[in-house]
């Protein structure tokens, strides 16, 4: 065994590869060639693989759901069709020759159509994805339900749904519709417009900013409650500057369409909103008899803490409390009023009782350490120094490592 | 220290007489740059040579050692110490002819690969009998596993120390011995017989 491993080793000092000058040339000039052809083989192997990863992405983003992509072959917001259909299964049906469907908006977050006529709508749920049906007269937000919109002759609205559940709200009524059930939801002639003859819709031309000019065309009241119910909700006369008796008053003169209180507010023109939300004669909704939707409610108030009014926002947030004491948003509305009571007017003591039922709304909700908090301060301030600190004593022991923890030892006199 | 001279700390090395040029070239204080084109220069023959003591075939030995200066290129940067490139270089051409060796058993086991000889890959000072033996001996070898062929061509065709191996293979000083003994003793028994 030794023998021939010494035999090997001794022959294996032979074993030299004949490298000559040339030799090394050629080596060298195909060493370069292969370098080339290397770095294309990389350059194509790595857009291949980018290539998969986007076609798989795209495949996967497909199946997960989250992005809606238009499948239909027209182009979007282009002209008005009789059927508008979503990758996510979404499907938008003209039941009749003479409805139209238009798509003016198809983003992943929202996708908006327009109907003149009747047309069944089956939704697939996307609570990230916004799907909005308008009319002419009425406005559809939904996350994922079954159910048909049916424009009539005589401007009446026939609603049927297939399943899900809508709340539809007209001429300052309102009415729940459970699957299976429908309703005809009629809504006072527009004098400007006496013909009821069916009108092709025409192409937009806020293409480019759909929202906008819509809004400023179709004051929607339209929204999603928090228990995922959705709401149907005709404009109101009021907000289209429309008599309440159109029969019976003299027609009005033709005035160029004013945006709603609530679309200004959207908007963050929170002065020009104020102005026409606490003007009885421009469309406030107080005018109503109703009950008036909490998240109107809110906006209301906000509306006036913004426009530098907020004693006027302390109305409908008391409203909001006394009409929905079990809404999910009452506890929101009883703090800000505490906060309005004590910073902007100055009532410490019904700010305390204020920050106390927003509290006692929620116990272990979000607010109620701020709350609980800035009870403490609003006590302190009404001169209710006991009750400051005994308040004060309840935050330290509730939250030890609170972040209102300094004001509350300072204000309860913890120090 | 009782003669008065003092014990240098200090001892000069003479280079490798493999490569006098490289201390000279490659010295970190000398500004030159690492191109691989001197590196091609000065370490192709050397990679070559390993190669075919790997391989046993001089006509694959130009592939392996373009794919392994492709491979430098490659972490030509990472070098901080020019002296630790030619150790470098002799892992690359290792595992590129262990890979080059796996691709041949796979074209002999479909039948495409042909048999060499194995006589003409020493020098011409090379005697007839050292020669004869080392044909029979690469024809051994390529029966052999991959890893213990290489194993055993590096410490007793290549000369190199155990712990050098390991290195080379990349694989622990146990498994080099162990695979070195495996083929030693198929190589005893096959050539005895042969």
């Amino acid at each position: 065994m030794a023998d021939l491993a010494e035999r090997v080793r001794a022959a294996g000092s032979h074993v030299t590869a004949p490298w000559t000058p040339t030799r090394a040339q050629e080596v060298l000039a195909q060493l370069k060639v292969k370098k080339v052809r290397r770095t294309q083989r990389r350059v194509a192997g790595i857009t291949l693989l980018v290539v998969a990863l986007l076609g798989g992405a795209l495949l996967g983003g497909k199946r997960l759901g989250p992005v809606v992509q238009v499948t239909q072959t027209q182009p979007q917001a282009q002209r008005p069709t009789h059927e508008v259909k979503l990758s996510d299964g979404s499907l938008a049906r003209a039941l009749d020759e003479t409805s139209q469907l238009l798509l003016v908006t198809t983003q992943p977050e929202r996708v908006l159509i327009r109907l003149h006529g009747t047309a069944s709508f089956q939704v697939t749920k996307n609570p990230q994805r916004l799907y909005r049906v308008e009319t002419e007269r009425v406005a559809v937000e939904v996350l994922g339900t079954r159910f048909t919109v049916s424009e009539r002759p005589d401007r009446s609205v026939h609603i049927a749904v297939s399943e899900g559940r809508v709340r539809v709200l007209w001429d300052n009524k309102q009415r729940e519709l459970g699957a299976g059930s429908s309703g005809e939801f009629a809504v006072a002639a527009d004098p400007s417009k006496p013909s009821a003859k069916p009108r092709p819709i025409d192409p937009p031309a806020e293409v480019a900013a759909p929202t906008e000019a819509l809004a400023a065309r179709t004051p929607i009241l339209a929204s999603t409650e928090p228990g995922g119910r959705h709401v149907l909700q005709t404009p109101t006369r009021s907000a289209r500057s429309e008599p309440a008796t159109p029969a019976k008053s003299p027609p009005l003169p033709l005035l160029p369409p004013r945006e709603s209180w609530q679309s200004l507010a959207e908007q963050g023109k929170f002065e020009q909103a104020y102005k026409q939300a606490f003007d009885p004669s421009a469309g406030s909704p107080f005018v109503r008899d109703g009950e008036i939707d909490p998240a109107e409610l809110l906006l209301l108030a906000d509306v006036a803490r913004f426009s530098g009014h907020p004693s006027d926002a302390v109305l409908p947030l008391r409203r909001l409390m006394k009409e929905h004491p079990r809404d999910p948003r009452s506890p929101l509305a009883s703090f800000t009023l505490g906060r309005i009571l004590l910073d902007d007017l100055g009532q410490p003591r019904e700010a305390a009782q204020s920050f106390r039922h927003a509290e006692d709304l929620d116990p272990d909700g979000p607010l109620s350490q701020d709350a609980l908090g800035r009870e403490v301060e609003a006590w302190s301030r009404a001169g209710e120094q006991s009750l400051a600190h005994s308040r004060a004593e309840d935050y330290v022991r509730r939250y030890p490592t609170g972040r209102r923890l300094r004001s509350v030892r300072r204000y309860g006199d913890l120090d | 220290m009782s003669s008065g001279t003092p014990t240098p700390h200090l001892r000069l090395c003479p280079p490798p007489a493999s490569s006098p040029g490289l201390v000279a070239h490659l010295a970190p204080d000398l500004p030159t740059p690492l191109t691989i084109e001197r590196l091609f220069v000065e370490y192709a023959g050397y990679v070559a040579t390993v190669v075919l003591r790997v391989l046993g075939r001089d006509h694959e030995v130009d592939d392996v050692v373009q794919e392994v200066f492709l491979d430098a290129m490659g972490g030509l940067r990472a070098i901080q110490n020019p002296a630790a490139v030619r150790g470098w270089l002799k892992t690359i051409a290792v595992r590129k002819a262990c890979r080059h060796l796996r691709k041949r058993r796979l074209r002999a086991f479909l039948g495409l690969d042909h048999d060499c000889c194995y006589e003409h890959i020493a020098d011409p000072g090379c005697g007839p009998e050292e020669r004869a033996l080392l044909g029979r001996v690469y024809r051994q070898l390529d029966t052999l596993p991959v890893g213990d062929r290489v194993a055993w061509t590096l410490r007793h065709v290549d000369g190199e120390p155990l712990e050098s191996i390991a290195t080379l293979c990349g694989c622990s000083l146990a498994t080099v011995k162990r695979r070195i003994s495996a083929a030693q003793a198929v190589l005893e028994r096959k050539l005895r017989h042969g």
